[in-house]
């Protein structure tokens, strides 16, 4: 896997606003206010050249809990209003995930035993087991391991898996 | 004949059945892990409500959208995380089920697959 190239510099996928339908540039401080939330220098897409053409089909973002605690209180409101449901491409950042590899050993062993159960996993070990998420939850955070793998057990005889 | 490289090559294992990776999704300083199946099938990424409300998120207060799917829709509430998988953080927008005991994680095309050069080799059960 690859980080698509673009992500090196953050961009709006796609915006909707009122004036993209006039065919209007969007205006310099809905751009700002964009640039401001998102911590992040900020272009229009190539491929709009900074007008987005009448008619065309955007997404439309909304912002909801973001993770950055200093958000432009001012502009908040404003984008509410004029923006709606969003994807917002992001640069993917390189870390160091933990291997579950043996967690994933343990439910193929134990699939069949907590099939349609909660369990907590720390490694091959099992920390709790249940059949209500919260308890398994709370359960988990109780032993002290910082990061469980949490899972409700799928059956091994279930039915194939196509979506939904 | 179009050559690429990636960087990372991930087994997936567990037979032909379909394809989970370990996720850990972070919002409001709480972290949840889990496994969830790629889906290039599926518009959104989509998790359980039970782990939303582990983060710490008001999963009705989020942006609503009903799912459709092939036995129907269901309601799901959108929410700004970050998504950790395969040694990559990303930071998007996924939904939380409605519906308590709703039983799919999946990693869909928006807000996951779409960040990524991804290959599935299913025949070696791996992707790069």
């Amino acid at each position: 896997m690859t980080a698509a190239p673009g992500n090196g510099h953050p961009f709006v996928d796609a915006l909707e606003y009122q004036s993209a339908e006039q065919g209007t540039r969007p205006s310099a401080p809905d751009v700002f206010a964009v640039s401001r939330l998102w911590k992040a220098p900020f272009w229009w897409p190539e491929r709009s050249k900074g007008v987005v053409a009448p008619g065309s089909a955007v997404a439309v973002p909304r912002i909801q809990e973001t993770p950055f605690s200093d958000q432009p209180a001012a502009y908040l409101p404003k984008l509410r209003q004029r923006l709606g449901a969003y994807t917002l491409p992001r640069p993917a950042r390189a870390v160091r995930s933990i291997d579950r590899s043996r967690e994933i050993q343990w439910l193929e062993e134990h699939r069949n035993k907590y099939s349609n159960q909660w369990v907590a996993l720390d490694g091959d070990t099992l920390l709790v087991a249940g059949w209500e998420a919260k308890e398994v939850f709370d359960g988990a955070r109780r032993s002290g391991v910082s990061r469980p793998l949490i899972v409700r057990v799928e059956p091994a005889d279930g039915p194939p898996f196509e979506g939904w | 004949m179009y050559p690429l490289s990636f960087a990372v090559r991930w087994d997936y294992g567990r037979g032909p059945s379909h394809i989970e990776i370990p996720v850990s999704l972070r919002a409001r300083a709480n972290t949840v892990d889990l496994l969830a199946k790629i889906d290039t099938g599926s518009t959104y990424c989509v998790f359980q409500r039970e782990y939303g409300e582990q983060l710490g998120l008001t999963i009705e207060g989020g942006h609503r959208t009903s799912i459709v799917t092939a036995k129907g829709s269901f309601d799901a509430y959108g929410h700004w995380v970050a998504i950790e998988a395969l040694d990559f953080v990303v930071e998007s927008q996924v939904y939380f089920a409605a519906e308590s005991g709703f039983t799919r994680n999946v990693l869909g095309l928006l807000g996951w697959i779409d960040r990524f050069r991804l290959a599935v080799t299913h025949h070696d059960c791996c992707f790069t």
